[in-house]
């Protein structure tokens, strides 16, 4: 027995705003709900300062992280249709930690700004030669996916080597490497807010092809889908999210894999209510990991991925047990 | 906006009209109009130097835990609110602490130099893995943006005064060398290190000379071995570490330290976490009584 | 047929007819000795501080002084360190022999499972000391317990044991879980700043700091699963020709996994406790050697263990040679030729079938 979908988008909506609320007011200092809203009305406000410079932006960014993991996880597990597959798992994430690893080791002094656009090119970069070696088995997803593991084995591999060649610069690297949200501001959402706004539109129009994809390539392809194409195109939009998300965050894990389908569960198979709702399921995640990784264990700062590994890996496990669609 | 206006009130109100203080920083140029009253400082070598000027810091990175504070430097200073860890220093505590200089670590905290600079001025100055001559140029910015620089000069110079005093009495030609031993493994500090620059301001040889590129040196039992310090200073973090593994080697008893019993379990807060000029004289004062 | 002909079949089917195929095992097993003698020789001498010789090992050997530093670095130190080397080698390469032959997936290996990282992570929450009590086990039954978890997770998530086993299913369980144990075992070590570095050393695997206890601690585990892999080679080579045809021969396919998954636990579970998880050994060596010698896990066994062994003493001399005198993980080595190996297997794997 399904809830109706309404209820559902209701009760997700209510669940991302009370853990918002709760992510302002929650932390090292304490600041009640009705003084959030006055420190967001008025600038004289004496929490002003924590509310719009700290947790406004962390907010926004954890939201924001989520979402873009979680719709590109719904994505790669829609064309692959395998219910492990993931944006970690085709080794997104690691190359695009390659790519800011050596900037960290061999040229410290680098701008930080530098981080984002050096994992995005990192990002596409694993894309571009997954997409090179695997070109021939667009047809065959779980295939795919089986090159996508072993180049993110390569690129972990790689990581390892030039970290314990060149140890001084660890702590920073092993932080980035866990995914955390601590430290990020204003400047960094419009690395994140574009992309996020272009594609997720561009995901809803293709939601309905995607269904088709559901039904196997037998059917797509005598419905008039052209199967290939919309393979590679939402591989693309999946990838250039997950670039964007870890570009900003770190890899932060679980949430691409987790979020789809707890969100399926509750709502079936269709891809335009499924979207948004993965989106917002997203967001809860990565917020509720950033808020616990603040209060756990104050003034102490824990980085979010392994909160979203202690929320989502338990949840995965569990999954995994009942699916019986394979 | 209510922040530049408290500042510019302050500035008034305050009778020092002089242009202010300009130290050069990791970043570039660093000036402060006023003489800093609420500091906040991200790292332990940062309370050192102004423990010796006998300000005390309203927040300090202590990792949680105020002990990693040598009892020394602790009882110059009054209490502090503790900002967090040192890699992610809690932005809100220190924000909440209303500071009026921050001063923090190029390698840890330029992430956050951005975020920090809207709190307060901040000074970013070189802590993590910094020498003993990079960490006395740090002290003297320091006391010039205290506006303390002629006392925080003359400490400098009675440091110098105890350390060459330390050098005459200990006066050694063995080799030395101090290491950090922990449950996974074992680090050489070279002379590039703070400990090892101590021990090379104090005239002392050190057991890896060659060292000169790195200051932390992971190391094996063979080469230690090689190294074969007559002085072996070990600051073990935790009770059972990679020391301890060592010396159920029968190699163990070939390196000359330990022949000569001048082996020594020391206190790695303090050799190696509390740098700065308190902690140095410690570090010559147990040396010189290690050699005795 | 009698039970002579069906084991006639069996042979000519595992090794193929040619004459050649006769002298081609004993020349393939006669290479690799050589090789590994070697290696053996060069890992107990070769890039040391201390000018060690050839004529010192002879020494060790012939009249050995306890007070020569030369000697006691080759006793003390370069021989706990080989034999480490040696035995988790072919620890891994056993295991992965055995993984690949119950589940009959190539992909099947410690680490590509998840099972190592699952040991890994046993062992570094152990250490934390979060839960007192485990100080006083010992750290086989640690590693031993993490290594059965995550292989029992594996073998039901991965559908192992459905009929129907489907590769791709499994590797993704397996990564999935490899996953979640390093992010735990990061959680387990993340507040530890300055043995960072020692924990990612250990997370590579190394088998820098090893002592003669190491070695005793690895041998009842391998011993052990060393023995049940000796055994089972048989059952295994029916196994591989079919379960009709096993169960037509009186065999219990299910038996057979439970003892192979037994040996794989002890041997991963030893060779983790002392040397962290090497990464890529029990995924490549069976691969090689079914290249060189064909599929009877009669000649499998040893030649896997030889290679594995060899494999692992020239890493081991890579990565102290790699950054010298400073010494490297061996992981780091393993690893990175490893990877490259699974991305090679699994494009052969896709590759579109004709």
């Amino acid at each position: 027995m399904r809830a109706h979908p309404a209820i559902t988008f209701i009760c997700l909506i209510f669940l991302l705003l009370f853990f918002s609320v709760w992510h302002i007011s929650a932390g090292a200092i304490y600041i009640a709900p009705l003084d959030v809203f006055k420190a967001l009305q008025s600038h004289d406000s004496e929490h002003n300062f924590i509310v719009n410079n700290f947790r406004l932006p962390r907010l926004l960014i954890s939201g924001l992280v989520g979402a873009a993991l979680a719709i590109s996880g719904l994505l790669i597990q829609g064309v692959i249709r395998n219910p492990l597959a993931s944006p970690d798992v085709l080794g997104v994430t690691s190359g695009a930690s390659l790519a800011v690893i050596p900037l960290a080791v061999f040229w410290p002094d680098a701008p930080i700004s530098y981080i984002p656009p050096a994992a995005l090119i990192g990002g596409f970069g694993a894309t571009a030669l997954l997409l090179f070696l695997a070109r021939h088995l667009l047809q065959r997803p779980a295939a795919f996916a089986l090159v996508g593991i072993a180049l993110a084995a390569i690129f972990g591999a790689a990581i390892d080597y030039l970290l314990s060649v060149n140890p001084l610069e660890i702590n920073t690297a092993m932080l980035w490497l866990t995914g955390s949200v601590w430290g990020r501001n204003w400047n960094h959402l419009p690395l994140i807010a574009p992309w996020l706004a272009v594609l997720m539109p561009l995901a809803m129009l293709l939601a309905y092809r995607l269904d088709l994809l559901g039904l196997g390539d037998d059917t797509a392809t005598s419905l008039g889908t052209r199967v290939k194409k919309l393979r590679l195109l939402s591989i693309v939009v999946a990838i250039s999210l997950a670039s964007a998300a870890v570009s900003v965050c770190g890899s932060i894990g679980f949430v691409g894999l987790v979020s789809p389908h707890l969100v399926r569960s509750l709502l079936g198979h269709k891809h335009l209510l499924l979207i948004p709702a993965t989106a917002l399921t997203g967001a809860i995640l990565v917020i509720s990991a950033d808020l616990f990784a603040r209060i756990l264990m104050p003034p102490i700062e824990l980085p979010a991925g392994i909160l979203t590994a202690f929320i989502g890996a338990p949840y995965f496990i569990f999954l995994l047990c009942r699916y019986k669609n394979w | 906006m209510f922040k530049f206006i408290a500042t510019c009130l302050f500035t008034l109100l305050s009778c020092n009209l002089s242009a202010g203080n300009q130290v050069d920083d990791e970043m570039g140029k660093f000036s402060i109009q006023t003489t800093p009253k609420r500091i906040v400082v991200l790292e332990f070598s940062f309370v050192d130097a102004l423990a010796s000027l006998g300000v005390s810091p309203v927040g300090v990175a202590d990792d949680g835990d105020a002990n990693r504070v040598i009892p020394e430097i602790k009882s110059k200073i009054g209490p502090w609110t503790s900002v967090g860890g040192r890699s992610t220093p809690n932005l809100e505590i220190i924000s909440s602490l209303k500071p009026d200089m921050i001063i923090a670590d190029m390698q840890r905290h330029a992430t956050i130099y951005e975020d920090l600079k809207k709190i307060a001025p901040t000074l970013i100055l070189k802590s993590r893995g910094e020498s003993y001559q990079d960490n006395l140029a740090a002290v003297a910015k320091i006391g010039i943006i205290l506006d303390q620089n002629s006392k925080m000069q003359q400490l400098i110079a009675e440091h110098h005064v105890r350390m060459d005093a330390f050098a005459k009495k200990i006066n050694s030609d063995k080799k030395f060398l101090f290491a950090i031993s922990s449950t996974r493994g074992f680090t050489m500090h070279s002379p590039k290190a703070y400990a090892g620059g101590v021990m090379a301001r104090l005239g002392l040889r050190s057991a890896i000379p060659d060292e000169t590129e790195k200051a932390y040196v992971r190391t094996t039992l063979e080469r230690l071995v090689k190294a074969n310090p007559d002085y072996l200073l070990v600051g073990e973090y935790g009770d059972q570490t990679a020391v301890d593994d060592f010396k159920k080697s029968p190699l163990w008893n070939m390196i000359s330290s330990v022949k000569n019993e001048t082996y020594l379990e020391t206190n790695p807060i303090l050799w190696s976490l509390n740098r700065g000029m308190i902690a140095a004289e410690i570090m010559a004062q147990e040396l010189e009584s290690v050699i005795q | 047929m009698s039970q002579f002909k069906i084991m006639s079949s069996i042979n000519i089917h595992l090794r193929g007819y040619s004459p050649w195929q006769r002298f081609r095992s004993p020349l393939i097993f006669i290479a690799t000795a050589g090789v590994f003698t070697l290696s053996l020789f060069y890992s107990l001498i070769v890039f040391s501080q201390f000018p060690l010789t050839g004529n010192d090992l002879l020494k060790v050997l012939t009249s050995y002084n306890s007070d020569d530093i030369n000697q006691q670095i080759i006793v003390g130190l370069r021989l706990p360190r080989t034999l480490v080397a040696i035995l988790v080698g072919i620890a891994m390469a056993i295991a992965g022999l055995l993984m690949q032959g119950i589940t009959r997936t190539p992909l099947a290996s410690p680490s590509v499972f998840g099972v190592s990282a699952g040991a890994a992570f046993a062992f570094a929450f152990a250490s934390t000391g979060l839960l007192p009590a485990l100080a006083h086990i010992p750290v086989l039954l640690i590693t031993m317990a993490g290594a059965l978890s995550s292989g029992v997770l594996v073998f039901f998530l991965g559908g192992l044991h459905l009929p129907q086993v489907n590769p791709i299913r499994v590797v993704l369980a397996g990564v999935a879980l490899n996953y979640l144990f390093i992010s735990m075992t990061r959680a387990a070590v993340i507040f530890a700043d300055e043995h960072a570095y020692g924990v990612l050393h250990w997370l590579i695997g190394s088998v820098s700091n090893t002592r003669m206890e190491d070695v005793y601690t690895m041998l009842p585990g391998l011993g052990i699963g060393l023995l049940l892999a000796v055994l089972l080679t048989h059952k295994l080579n029916l196994m591989h020709i079919g379960e009709e045809m096993m169960n037509s021969l009186g065999g219990n396919p299910k038996k057979v996994r439970i003892l192979a998954s037994i040996a794989v636990i002890l041997l991963i579970a030893s060779a983790v406790s002392v040397a962290g998880p090497v990464g890529f050994i029990g995924l490549m060596i069976p691969h090689i050697a079914r290249a060189l010698i064909g599929q009877d896990y009669r000649l499998l066994v040893p030649l896997c263990a030889l290679l594995g062994a060899t494999l692992m003493l020239v890493a081991d001399i890579f990565s102290r040679v790699i950054r010298f005198p400073d010494d490297s993980p061996i992981g780091i080595i393993t690893s990175v030729i490893g990877a490259l190996f699974f991305l090679a297997l699994a494009l052969r794997q896709v590759r579109p079938q004709p």
